[in-house]
């Protein structure tokens, strides 16, 4: 029994339950709350309708991995400091994987409240922005341009402020 | 542009999709700016959706509701897959994709969504691209919205959070600073403060600096007030928000001024060369090319008015190498140091205007002069206490133990030492020669006192501040009180015995400078006064004027300067 | 699938589906948590208002070059956050009704009831609009946006807004209700008090900023009208109880008031009412009742009832200035005390003993001292009280009618007896210890430390050079003490005297070594033995002798001798022999001592000595040839030749004669002493009268002298002032020596004029002149 309550099982989109440790799965702050607010002893599944059995795999791998990390602290996100995109290395890692992937982390990671995997996705995606050009992010990021030369000129002059540093 | 423009547009890219794809998706992915469905257009948008909605699009089975489309996917797709979304019929954007093996092995490309022509970083919400860019410096935000449309409304100058943490990145955030400041300062700040515009504040600095580094001279004078006073005011918000590689605290304020310091061409002649008055006469546009032409634009000739940001900010910034090597701008500031006329009982015999406020050029001058004079002494001691990095305070609040009993952090080890002309020069100087030709000071050199050190201690003991020779009676702030202390004063060297100081300090009229006396007692009588500034914010060192305490008509006077033991560099004597 | 009753599932970006299928799952949490909450109904709620709030919204499209609206990075949720206000405001109006159904208790129950459920509801709420909190909220708070609050913070609005706003005044009268029951003693249901604090407390939201919270809502709304309450009970029992009872039975009952309002905040109040509520009972119960309470005061002081006193000082203590009235009153009291002891042993006039006087004013002090410590918690301004009435009755009563200064030369003559050597009684050490720092207390008191000081000094001497002083330690330690107490400079001189004794010491030894040096055994032994005393003039108040003296041969050549040494040794300086002072032995070879063979040893002083040696020439010496031989004069001689007659050493003839011209002296050979030491140098009474008057005398003297070096040193250093100012300065200046009158000053100003240290200036005012 003792055992049975420590984990749970999260029923994806695609229907695939997944059963996970109960500490894995609260570093998503929205099921933690869930639990603590229905009990969870019920060994039901917790319904996860927003996240496909694969992203859920790789989300719960972080998850994992980061199993013991103390709680984000209120004031993580202090607004008066220079952010750094510093990350470490296991989580460089992960993030290694298509974009597409990527960007299935970042949306899992804002729907399920994990915010230190959320800041992980986003900073890797802001590294890929970092250091290049207009057209060099278009190209990673396969941004469609849909100025027309006028406007592209004109936004260019508008920022041409921050160029230089 | 026009809505029939934008709707051609979008049917454009949407028949370009739907050739490329044959059933990719243009649906409601295209919401922020490239394909913007329109409301009115929702049926089509639908219908069309019908048989572009591929696997990956699951979501708009949840448009059930308003419209056919999932009887079209009922057609159009296995019937897991529909099982699968009436079994949860809230999936969302979030499945971008649907399981991936039911995507074509072809598609693996891995910037967008195969299907569609939309990128996964354009398609984001606002609030997780927020967060991507909050990441970034201005730079690459603005690359950024230089990649499409929905980019460049993203990062308009009202995306508050966005600049503000773009503003960040570059620059201390103003509130350590304005946190500081005393409180009637701080009233006077308020409208600033609710006023304050990130784009606009980072806009005007960055510009600041590309002024500095490319503007040729001619643009650069006609916005060197701006300029000037935009880089005072990022040293005036400086504070310690972050942290070096060895841990120590930085300011990322400072380390963008001294950035630019390096990266200016010629950054002396910000301090030095431009007038608010272009076509003033004392200061020709072309000057001398040579090395002599480095006298400051505010230590020129004593009948002209004076900027006082441009003496602030010289003061403030800290002696040049040109300034270091010009005879020229020596003269000129001993022309001011050491005229009778430049202070008096008007300004309590202190660098003050009759307010009470500072006569920055008086400052500039002695400071001009006492930083080439610890040049003098230089064989045994070096003195590198000037600069950016001294004018704001070590920590915030000075003193946050005690801030009433010292909040001037006066108690401690002071070092410095005072100058002073030959006495016939000095009365040569101020009687014989008339001000219209006034002697050139350049040929004079003034002798220097040794270095003095300072040991002081405030004291709330009453007879001191009963002491008539330690009230103020120019306006001061009073927002804080009025500090006394006592203390010695040693000579470094010899072992001449010690010397009885006490004084007071107190906050000028603005409220952003301290103001100290030190009245200088020995052989059983009061001698010296000396009068001087602390011109950063309740930091750094103090500049003054010493005079005789009787105040004689005609007596002796000068420049002198002191600074805490703390930011010297005492370099060993050889 | 979600429970049955939910609506379906809404479209992401249909605000009015999404409310739908929301307000339905609200209101479960809202009315019926427990049973309708599932895990689906969780997530659908949750996920709803993600895919909402994530939902591309449809705006209408712009060209991207305007900058008018919020671009792309508008974020969605304000709709949800609006719906859910009105929902909240309409299920408050409900509850808010249904409140008014209930008064007292029931009414609190209601309360209680609904505020558990609804915060309850909010934080599940705010969990579900989670997505919410973290994004639109927190963005639109970030920018400033006044009114806008996570979405618990709103739940607790929303209940101060819609329900509290109109309820409050009913919920409070029935917490007041309830308090006063559990005063009148009655047992309540303190839960309910302490969940209507909370409550008011949690809705004590910082309008400038939503994460704090401020004690405003609680103060206004029950502290307040708490405080009221305890006012208007309070007022209304004390009044009662003190018109059917004694002033001390009511102080018992204020205090147990006290302490069961005080334990009352732990129980279900909030800390921070303490102080107000504290004041709220001191006025009821202390204030208004305080002139009552001192009436009783005299009462309690008059019957030394230590217990009342000491409770009505723990009263009063509590209210502002609620203890001076009783200062002064005690103040009065000891004084009156002090009086009224010393009035009783004055009957005894001039020839008090001094332990007396010492004892009466000590015990009153002891009294009242212990009264202040027991009673009053040895608090400083009842200690200042006791201080000022103590330095009342020591300076001025019956027996210092003529003077203060008879004081500091009686507690200067006890001291005296203490630590002279005296057979009756060896003070043990530590009970010196307590008598001496028994002196400190009264001296202490004394205004006249300049008479002690010349009192102290003389009789000090005096045991000094007659070494009758019982120990150095205590002299020591007495000396310290004064020092302690006055500074250096008061015990200067005394320290001085000490110091001459010890080098007095060292020179004798000294000279007994040159001695053996310089004379051979036989001169040595013929020689007289005698003791040097060489005491500095500046620092001991002896005076020359007042008689002429011509020494007798014998003296004449030792002290020669000494003095040679001595000169030898310290140039340039001049001896007086103060004969007054010194003594001698000699052995009474012509008679033996009663029963035993040893002869007899009598004790003089040199004048005796000198008579008595006449008589180793001629048996019978007449008066004459004894004042011609002596040189001494009648003062001196007769008395001490009194003493012969009157210890039967010498015999008159005429028997009984007086000592006059014509009478002549024969030695006793008679003479059966008991004893084989016998003490005949009595000090002469006479002698003592006129040195206590001449004390009195050189106290004026220095008195002068130190007002006028008070006014030159003060005029040197100010050059320049008023009279009046240079008056109060002079007296600033010596009052701790005594109090100087002011005429006394002005005559020293007088003289000081007179002698042109001073001029008068213009208007009042004095100069110094160099």
């Amino acid at each position: 029994m003792a055992e049975e309550a420590k984990t749970v099982t999260l029923q994806t989109s695609d229907n695939q339950n997944i059963k996970v440790d109960r500490e894995v799965a609260e570093r998503s702050i929205l099921i933690k709350n869930l639990l603590e607010d229905l009990g969870g002893e019920s060994g039901e599944e917790i319904p996860i309708p927003n996240v496909n059995e694969a992203v859920m795999k790789k989300v719960l791998e972080w998850c994992e991995h980061h199993r013991k990390d103390p709680p984000a602290s209120q004031d993580d996100d202090s607004d008066s400091r220079k952010k750094s995109t510093d990350i470490d290395e296991w989580d460089q890692k992960f993030m290694q994987v298509d974009q597409e992937m990527l960007f299935e982390i970042i949306l899992a990671a804002n729907y399920l409240d994990i915010k230190a995997l959320l800041d992980v996705g986003c900073k890797t995606v802001a590294n890929m922005i970092k250091g290049k050009s207009p057209d060099e992010i278009r190209k990673t990021f396969n941004i469609q341009n849909d100025f027309t030369p006028e406007e592209e000129d004109q936004i260019r002059r508008e920022n041409e402020w921050a160029e230089d540093r | 542009m026009d809505s029939a423009l934008e709707e051609e547009a979008r049917g454009r890219a949407l028949e370009d999709s739907v050739d490329r794809a044959g059933r990719e998706c243009a649906s409601s992915f295209g919401n922020y700016g490239i394909v913007v469905p329109r409301r009115l257009g929702c049926v089509a948008t639908c219908s069309r959706g019908s048989h572009v909605l591929g696997p990956r699009c699951i979501r708009s089975t949840n448009m059930r509701a308003a419209c056919s489309v999932n009887m079209t996917c009922k057609v159009r797709y296995t019937k897991r897959t529909f099982v699968h979304a009436s079994a949860y019929p809230y999936g969302g954007r979030q499945s971008l994709c649907s399981p991936l093996d039911r995507v074509p092995p072809h598609i693996t490309t891995p910037r967008s969504c195969p299907r569609c022509t939309m990128s996964y970083l354009s398609t984001l919400a606002p609030e997780l691209l927020y967060i991507i860019l909050s990441y970034l410096p201005p730079r690459d935000v603005v690359h950024f919205a230089q990649t499409c449309r929905r980019a460049a409304q993203f990062i308009q100058p009202d995306n508050f959070a966005l600049w503000k943490s773009a503003f960040l990145h570059v620059f201390d955030h103003p509130r350590y600073a304005w946190d500081a400041l005393v409180p009637s300062v701080r009233a006077s700040n308020v409208l600033r403060e609710a006023q304050w515009d990130w784009h606009h504040e980072l806009r005007r600095r960055m510009v600041a600096f590309n002024a500095v580094c490319e503007s040729d001279r001619l643009t650069l004078l006609k916005t060197i007030e701006q300029v000037v006073k935009t880089l005072l005011d990022i040293e005036q918000t400086a504070a310690y928000t972050t942290r070096d590689t060895e841990d120590k605290p930085q300011s990322l304020n400072l380390a963008f001024l001294s950035r630019l310091q390096n990266q200016s061409p010629d950054f002396d002649s910000i301090v030095h060369d431009y007038h608010r008055d272009i076509n003033s006469v004392s200061l020709p546009l072309e000057f001398q090319a040579e090395s002599d032409r480095a006298v400051t634009r505010s230590m020129v000739g004593r009948r002209v008015a004076i900027p006082p940001w441009a003496s602030q900010f010289h003061v403030i910034h800290g002696p040049t190498k040109r300034e270091r090597d010009s005879v020229f701008s020596k003269a000129a500031a001993r022309a001011i140091v050491y005229d009778w006329n430049v202070t008096g009982s008007f300004a309590e015999y202190g660098p003050y205007d009759r307010s009470g406020g500072v006569n920055w050029q008086a400052v500039e001058a002695i400071s001009s002069l006492m930083h080439r004079i610890f040049d003098m002494p230089l064989d045994m001691y070096k003195l590198t206490s000037y600069g950016f990095p001294m004018n704001i305070p070590k920590a915030i609040p000075v003193r946050p133990d005690s801030p009433e009993q010292d909040w001037a952090g006066l108690t401690g080890i002071w070092l410095g030492t005072y100058a002073f002309l030959d006495y016939r020069a000095l009365v040569h100087f101020n009687i014989a020669h008339n001000q219209e030709y006034p002697l050139d000071l350049g040929e004079y050199e003034e002798a220097c006192g040794d270095l003095m050190h300072l040991d002081i201690k405030v004291s709330d003991d009453e007879d001191l501040k009963l002491d008539t020779r330690l009230q103020p009676s120019l306006p001061y702030c009073h927002d804080l009180p009025i500090l006394r202390f006592t203390g010695l004063s040693q000579n470094q060297t010899a072992g001449r015995p010690s010397i009885g100081v006490r004084g007071f300090v107190c906050l000028t009229p603005s409220g952003r400078e301290v103001r100290w006396r030190l009245i200088i007692r020995y052989a059983g009588e009061d001698q010296w006064q000396l009068e001087g500034l602390q011109p950063g914010v309740r930091s750094g060192a103090i500049y003054g004027l010493w005079s005789h305490i009787d105040h004689d008509d005609h007596g002796p006077t000068g420049p002198f300067f002191y600074a805490p033991a703390a930011l010297c560099d005492l370099g060993e004597t050889d | 699938m979600a429970s049955s009753n939910m609506p379906s599932f809404p479209a992401k970006n249909d605000v009015r589906a999404t409310w739908t299928y929301l307000e339905a799952g609200v209101e479960k949490i809202m009315t019926n948590l427990r049973g309708g909450m599932d895990m689906k109904t969780y997530m659908g709620l949750y996920t709803a208002i993600h895919n909402f709030c994530t939902a591309e919204k449809a705006v209408a499209g712009h060209s991207f070059a305007s900058h008018n609206n919020r671009g792309g990075a508008h974020l969605l949720g304000e709709d949800l956050y609006q719906h859910l206000i009105e929902y909240l405001k309409t299920h408050l109006a409900d509850v808010q009704t249904r409140s008014r159904e209930h008064t007292d208790e029931a009414l609190l129950t209601f309360y209680i009831k609904e505020w558990n459920r609804y915060t309850t509801a909010g934080q599940y709420n705010n969990h579900l609009f989670r997505y919410l909190n973290r994004h639109w909220v927190k963005r639109e708070m970030d920018e400033g946006k006044k009114h806008i609050y996570d979405i618990y913070t709103l739940h607790l609005v929303r209940w101060k807004e819609d329900m509290f706003t109109g309820t409050q005044e009913s919920v409070m009268r029935s917490v007041l209700k309830l308090v006063e029951k559990q005063r009148n003693g009655e047992t309540i249901e303190q839960s309910y008090i302490k969940s209507v604090v909370d409550s008011f407390v949690s809705l004590g939201m910082d309008d400038q900023d939503s994460s704090r919270t401020t004690l405003e809502v609680y103060k206004e709304h029950f502290e307040k009208p708490f405080l009221l309450a305890t006012a208007e009970y309070y007022d209304n029992e004390s009044k009662q109880f003190l018109a059917e009872n004694s002033v001390v039975e009511y102080m018992k009952k204020a205090e147990a008031r006290l302490d069961e309002e005080k334990d009352r905040v732990p129980l279900y109040l909030l800390n921070e009412i303490m102080t107000p509520l504290m004041r709220t009972c001191e006025k009821a119960l202390i204030t208004n009742h305080s002139e009552a309470l001192r009436d009783e005061f005299q009462n309690l002081l008059n019957q030394d009832k230590q217990d009342d006193l000491g409770r009505m000082y723990k009263l009063l203590a509590r209210i502002p200035e609620g203890l001076d009235p009783l200062r002064t009153k005690f103040e009065t009291h000891v004084r009156k005390a002090g009086i009224e002891a010393v009035d009783k042993i004055a009957a005894e006039g001039d020839k008090i003993e001094p332990k007396v006087y010492v004892d009466a004013l000590l015990e009153v002090h002891t009294q009242y001292q212990e009264l202040v410590n027991r009673a009053f918690n040895g608090e400083s301004e009842f200690v200042r009280s006791l201080d000022n009435a103590c330095r009342e009755f020591v300076n001025r009563n019956k027996i210092c009618k003529s003077g203060s200064n008879k004081s500091p030369e009686l507690l200067a003559k006890y001291t005296d007896t203490l630590l002279k050597k005296s057979s009756a009684k060896m003070n043990e050490e530590d009970n010196m210890e307590n008598l001496l720092s028994q002196v400190m207390t009264v001296f202490k008191y004394i205004e006249d430390k300049d008479v002690f000081q010349k009192f102290y000094s003389r009789m000090l001497a005096k045991r000094l050079v007659q070494a009758t002083s019982a120990s150095d330690d205590s002299e020591t330690t007495m000396i310290s003490k004064l020092k302690e107490a006055c500074g250096f400079e008061y015990t200067n001189k005394l320290q001085r005297m000490f110091q001459d004794m010890q080098i007095s010491k060292d020179l004798n030894s000294a000279y007994k070594d040159w001695l053996e040096k310089a004379l051979d055994e036989g001169d040595l032994k013929n020689s007289v033995d005698a003791t040097y005393h060489i005491l500095g003039t500046g620092f001991w108040p002896l005076n020359p002798p007042t008689t002429p003296f011509t020494p007798p041969q014998l003296i004449v050549q030792t002290y020669e001798r000494f003095s040679r040494f001595y000169n030898n040794k310290h140039q340039g300086r001049k001896l007086t022999w103060l004969w007054h002072l010194s003594k001698g032995e000699m052995k009474a070879n012509y008679c033996k001592v009663a029963g035993q063979k040893a002869s007899p040893t009598l004790q003089v002083s040199t004048f005796q000595m000198a008579i008595l040696l006449l008589f180793n020439d001629s048996e019978t010496v007449a008066y004459d040839e004894i004042a011609e031989a002596t040189k001494l004069d009648r003062d001196t001689l007769d008395p001490s030749i009194a003493v012969f007659i009157k210890a039967k050493v010498l015999i008159a003839e005429p028997e009984g004669a007086k000592p006059v011209s014509g009478t002549s002296y024969k030695l006793n050979y008679g003479f059966k002493p008991k004893k084989i030491k016998i003490n005949l140098n009595i000090a002469i009474k006479g002698e003592q009268k006129q040195e206590a008057e001449d004390t009195h005398k050189t106290i004026e003297e220095d008195r002068k002298l130190l007002m006028q070096s008070a006014i030159v040193r003060i005029m040197k250093s100010r050059k320049k002032m008023k009279h009046q100012q240079l008056v109060s300065e002079t007296i600033q200046q010596i009052k701790s020596r005594f109090l100087p009158r002011v005429p006394d000053i002005k005559k020293c100003i007088d003289i000081l004029l007179e002698k042109e240290y001073l001029e008068r200036l213009d208007g009042d005012e004095l100069g110094y002149l160099a």
